[in-house]
């Protein structure tokens, strides 16, 4: 909102410059966010918090200066004289909805000359970035900007009656605003209607038929009270607003409406001549109530840590319009004046004046805190573990969005089959429904960073994807860790099983056969843990390398990290070293395609070998002059003895024997060198 | 015989001192120390000499022998060092790179949320999390925002249907934590939060929040002044000092948002900080009553504050980022910088 400091010092003589008006309005409440300079007058910018609708006026901020400096403030002048006709007499106003419309006044001036505005008066309006139109509508507006009244004159001898009937527009009804739009109106929204028919869209915009213009000689004065809800509501759906539906929207001061029309009134008479009609058709069902609030000086210094009595409190906030009914005690008791009614009802909320005034820069910034212990919970602990684990390992941290593209999203599904998520009012549809999976938004950074051509691209994300429950509104939002490799299905298998094996759970875990359509059949698996599926791995198929432009069809994994960080087990136990040397053998076998690692692994540990310890595969070999449909698997054994040093021989009658049975199980060779 | 021996001695030293490599020096032992060697024979002569001459011609023998072993191994030792430089190849050059580890990065956000947990954590503040998608009724109602309000605004959302919403602050943990234990309650709540907002420069439809929430008896804006200014000590610069300007949100009474003084210029204005000699870092206040109502804590008793920082934003202040949009490219030029 622009607010003009010549303009203000007509209702409080501050003595500030406008810097200084600026910053002690910043510091108070009402933040200045610029100031620049008009001829001699200087325009602040100022913005307004949806609390303080009284500030959406020269009044309003004329107060709060006054209360920051002690200078008083001086309201302008409303008198004028009437015509002696009653206003009765000459136009019928009735409310027919009293919850949307609570009071609505009517005044009548007749035989105006419309003309242009008097120079002062289009000054006033065009520094606060407002077109002057003529005399009387101008008026209008500067009442509003003035004393933040919305105000409203229509063209007396155009409304039919002449009757002013506040209701609910009726179904097919439709209005013309003076901004030329056409609406069709809903019976939601309020309208000022005349005898026949709407004239404005109460609260948010006048009739085009009726307005002022040039040959315009009577005046129907409107000054009323609207409510907030409705009209933020009716301007919403006609994507219709103006000055005065933004501050109906917030608030307007409930016992405003008369002052205003009198103010306006008062200046009609002056800039465009007429007599005023005797009187105010006022209409509404009940007064303004001020409510009674007592501020307690002990709650205050216990809430904002500073303390105060109660000579300063009552002082500040009678300084802000509230009037002081007692004082004494440790309390003070206002009441609290029609434009904060909205904002000010409670105790917290006298505080909240009462320290802004006095200023936050009060309060010392080093007071004791009692100690208190915050726990780690073991899941932030894994995470952390599971973060420096991926980075050793070569991998870099993805943060990737959460809102994803629906058709992307309906073919990555590892977790199940709910449909994802859908936002209502997405801003993109590419970005319009939830992620069910880490991999698709992981595989489009990884063409982003071909494409920069990255020559090294492997990342992580630990996340969560969205997951829709039956009969829950709320999804399950599953902890997530997803990968994309530089290197070959083994590598992201490593990088899988070096994490699950610092977390102390691959002895656990166990690689199986997957189906997931988007991996290439011939790449890809599945993981368990302790029997519970977490987790997916494997090189993307052709089709999804295609849809993501990526060069190469890349490894990937994704895992249930919730499942991975509960299980993990951060205790060590200490086993004491061997006292004795192990002995070595390293084999080498040729076995059938299909034979897998497992089912040989199985059977040596199965075995029964004495004094066999560890069995580890150390590579995989395929060629020369191993047969086709064969492969060559090569493992080392560790043999050792508790009590005492084994010697080769023992060793290799047990080596015979497994060598034997792996040639009986698997139809086995062993691989001469 | 003494001369005799010390001929031999004097030869085999040289013998040695010539020699070129360990083979070398192996076939002189022999020749000299073996069985078959030279000290055999002299060993022999001593033996056939006459008994009064024979103790001081062994004593000779065997010191020849002993002095022999010790040239032996000392041209060894030598030589074994000198054949490591093969002689002839180049030195090492120091300046040359080494074999570096390709270690990943981290996120920047993620280095942030660590360390402003960090920060908390040691004046004891527990982490705690809520859902992203989440009931309309804990993002607005129970904060105090009513339906059909301006101030809803400020917190314009995406939504599923009237009753969930992507939360549009993390204020929302506020609820939640609350609801679900009873004070006292220190906490910081840092996640994703999301509004409808054009993408550019300084603003995504994806963000991310810290809440921060302390609620017990006799908590006061003194205290949440004292927290803030520890955090931005430890966050920004060691001096600086935080301010409290007046604003409003619907969830704290008094409400405001805080500024951090500007290192560089000490607060009197400067490029970094626009001219303005402070830099806006968040908003806080004491937690409405109305709040406390909902969630069933008695406001007679019972007093808190709540502070929201926007991460993404602090990151951008700390590293000298200026496009929010390169978090979620996740170009690895960007990520390797952290």
């Amino acid at each position: 909102m622009k607010i003009s400091l010549e303009w203000l010092k007509q209702y409080c003589k501050f003595d500030l410059t406008a810097e200084e008006a600026a910053r002690r309005l910043t510091m108070s409440g009402l933040e200045v966010e610029g100031l620049h300079a008009l001829g001699s007058d200087w325009i602040l910018t100022a913005e307004v918090t949806s609390n303080r609708p009284d500030l959406l006026c020269h009044i309003g901020v004329a107060r709060e200066l006054s209360a920051l400096t002690g200078a008083p403030l001086i309201p302008p002048p409303v008198d004028f004289d009437c015509d002696g006709s009653p206003v009765g007499g000459l136009v019928e106003v009735t409310i027919e909805d009293f919850d949307l419309c609570p009071r609505y006044t009517a005044r009548v001036i007749r035989g105006v000359k419309i003309g242009p505005s008097p120079a002062w008066l289009a000054d006033r309006l065009e520094a606060i970035g407002l077109r002057p139109i003529n005399n009387v509508v101008d008026i209008t507006n500067f009442v509003l900007m003035e004393t933040g009244q919305p105000l409203h004159a229509f063209d007396l001898r155009k409304l039919r009656g002449p009757k002013i009937v506040v209701r609910r527009a009726r179904k097919g009804e439709r209005i013309v605003a003076i901004d030329g739009s056409a609406h069709e109106l809903s019976e939601t929204m309020l309208v000022i209607a005349d005898a026949e028919r709407p004239v404005a869209v109460a609260g948010v915009m006048g009739g085009l038929e009726t307005e002022v213009g040039d040959t315009t000689t009577d005046l129907l004065l409107e000054s009323a009270l609207f409510n907030a809800p409705n009209i933020r509501r009716t301007s919403r759906a006609l994507k219709l607003e103006s000055d005065s539906s933004y501050r109906f929207e917030r608030g307007v001061d409930p016992d405003l409406a008369d002052w205003a029309s009198r103010r306006a009134a008062h200046l009609i008479k002056k800039l465009a001549g007429g007599s005023v009609a005797e009187g105010v058709a006022d209409v509404r069902k009940q007064t303004y109530q001020p409510a009674t609030v007592t501020m307690r000086t002990e709650r205050f210094r216990r809430l904002i840590g500073v303390p105060v009595d109660e000579e300063e409190s009552a002082g500040i906030l009678s300084h802000l319009g509230f009037t002081v009914k007692e004082k004494g005690g440790g309390k003070v008791t206002v009441l609290v004046p029609s434009f904060r009614a909205g904002d000010v009802y409670r105790e917290v909320d006298l505080i909240e004046e009462v320290a802004r005034i006095c200023g936050y820069d009060k309060i010392p910034d080093s007071t004791p805190m009692p100690i208190c212990v915050a726990k780690r919970d073991k899941e932030e602990m894994v995470q952390g573990l599971a973060r420096d684990l991926m980075v050793a390992m070569g991998y870099s941290e993805a943060v990737s969005f959460t809102l994803t593209d629906p058709q992307v999203a309906g073919r990555f599904a590892p977790w199940g089959d709910q449909p994802a998520l859908q936002v209502a009012n997405p801003m993109a549809q590419d970005r319009s429904v939830m992620r069910r999976s880490l991999l698709p938004g992981l595989l489009q950074i990884k063409r982003t960073n071909e494409r920069q051509g990255a020559r090294k691209c492997a990342l992580f994300e630990l996340s969560h994807v969205y997951l829709a429950r039956q009969g829950e509104k709320l999804p399950e939002e599953r902890l997530c860790l997803g990968l994309v490799s530089d290197g070959d299905l083994r590598d992201v298998k490593g990088a899988v099983e070096t994490l699950l094996d610092r977390l102390g759970l691959l002895g656990q875990s166990k690689f199986l056969s997957s189906d997931l359509q988007f991996f290439d059949p011939s790449e890809r698996a599945r993981v368990e843990l302790n029997g519970v599926p977490i987790g997916c791995l494997g090189r993307i198929g052709r089709e999804t390398t295609a849809e993501f432009d990526l060069r190469t069809p890349c490894c990937v994994a994704e895992m249930d990290f919730s499942r991975i960080a509960a299980s993990a087990v951060l205790d060590r136990k200490y086993v004491r070293l061997p006292s004795h040397p192990p002995v070595e053998r390293d084999l080498a076998i040729i076995v059938d395609e299909g034979t897998t690692w497992a089912e040989i692994r199985e059977a040596v540990e199965g075995a029964g070998v004495a004094f066999l310890k560890k069995i580890e595969f150390f590579d995989l070999y395929r060629g020369k002059p191993v047969p086709e449909g064969r492969k060559s698997l090569a493992f080392s054994l560790v043999f050792r003895s508790e009590d005492r040093t084994l010697i080769g021989e023992e060793v290799n009658k047990a080596v015979e024997d497994l060598i034997s049975l792996l040639g009986r199980r698997f139809s086995a060779e062993l691989r001469k060198a | 015989m003494e001369a005799r021996i010390a001929a031999a001695e004097q030869q085999a030293l040289a013998e040695i001192a010539a020699a070129k490599n360990a083979g070398d020096l192996e076939a002189l032992r022999v020749k000299y120390l073996g069985r078959k060697g030279a000290l055999k024979d002299l060993m022999s002569a001593v033996a056939s000499l006459p008994p009064e001459e024979r103790p001081r011609a062994g004593q000779a023998a065997n010191a020849f022998k002993t002095r022999l072993s010790a040239a032996i191994e000392a041209a060894k030792k030598g030589l074994s060092s000198a054949t490591d430089t093969r002689k002839g190849a180049p030195a090492f050059d120091p300046s040359l790179p080494g074999r570096r580890a390709a270690l990943g990065h981290r996120h920047p956000i993620t280095q942030m949320i660590d360390r402003i947990k960090d920060i908390f954590g040691r004046m004891g503040f527990r982490v705690a999390y809520g859902p992203e998608v989440e009931f309309s009724r804990n993002n607005f109602e129970a904060l105090n925002i009513p339906p059909d309000h301006p101030s809803r605004d400020a917190f314009d959302t995406f939504y599923f249907d009237r009753d969930v919403v992507l939360r549009s602050q993390t204020s929302t943990v506020q609820i939640r934590v609350m609801e679900g234990q009873k004070p006292p309650v220190r906490i910081i709540a840092p996640g994703k939060t999301y509004r409808p907002d054009t993408v550019d420069a300084t603003h995504c439809f994806m963000f991310h929040q810290v809440e921060g929430l302390y609620v017990d008896e006799g908590v006061s804006m003194a205290d949440l002044k004292a927290v803030l200014t520890l955090f931005a000590r430890e966050f920004f610069w060691p001096d600086v000092k935080i301010r409290f300007r007046p604003h409003f949100f619907p969830f704290t009474e008094p409400s405001v948002e805080v500024d951090v003084s500007c290192a560089l210029c000490g607060g009197k204005g400067c490029p970094v900080c626009s001219k303005k000699g402070w830099i806006e870092f968040g908003g806080a206040g004491m937690v409405d009553p109305n709040v406390f109502q909902v969630v069933g804590y008695d406001p007679e008793r019972y007093t808190g504050f709540a502070f929201g920082l926007g991460i993404d934003r602090l990151v951008m202040m700390r590293y000298g980022i200026d496009d929010i949009r390169c978090f979620f490219d996740n170009d690895m030029r960007f990520l390797s910088q952290f």
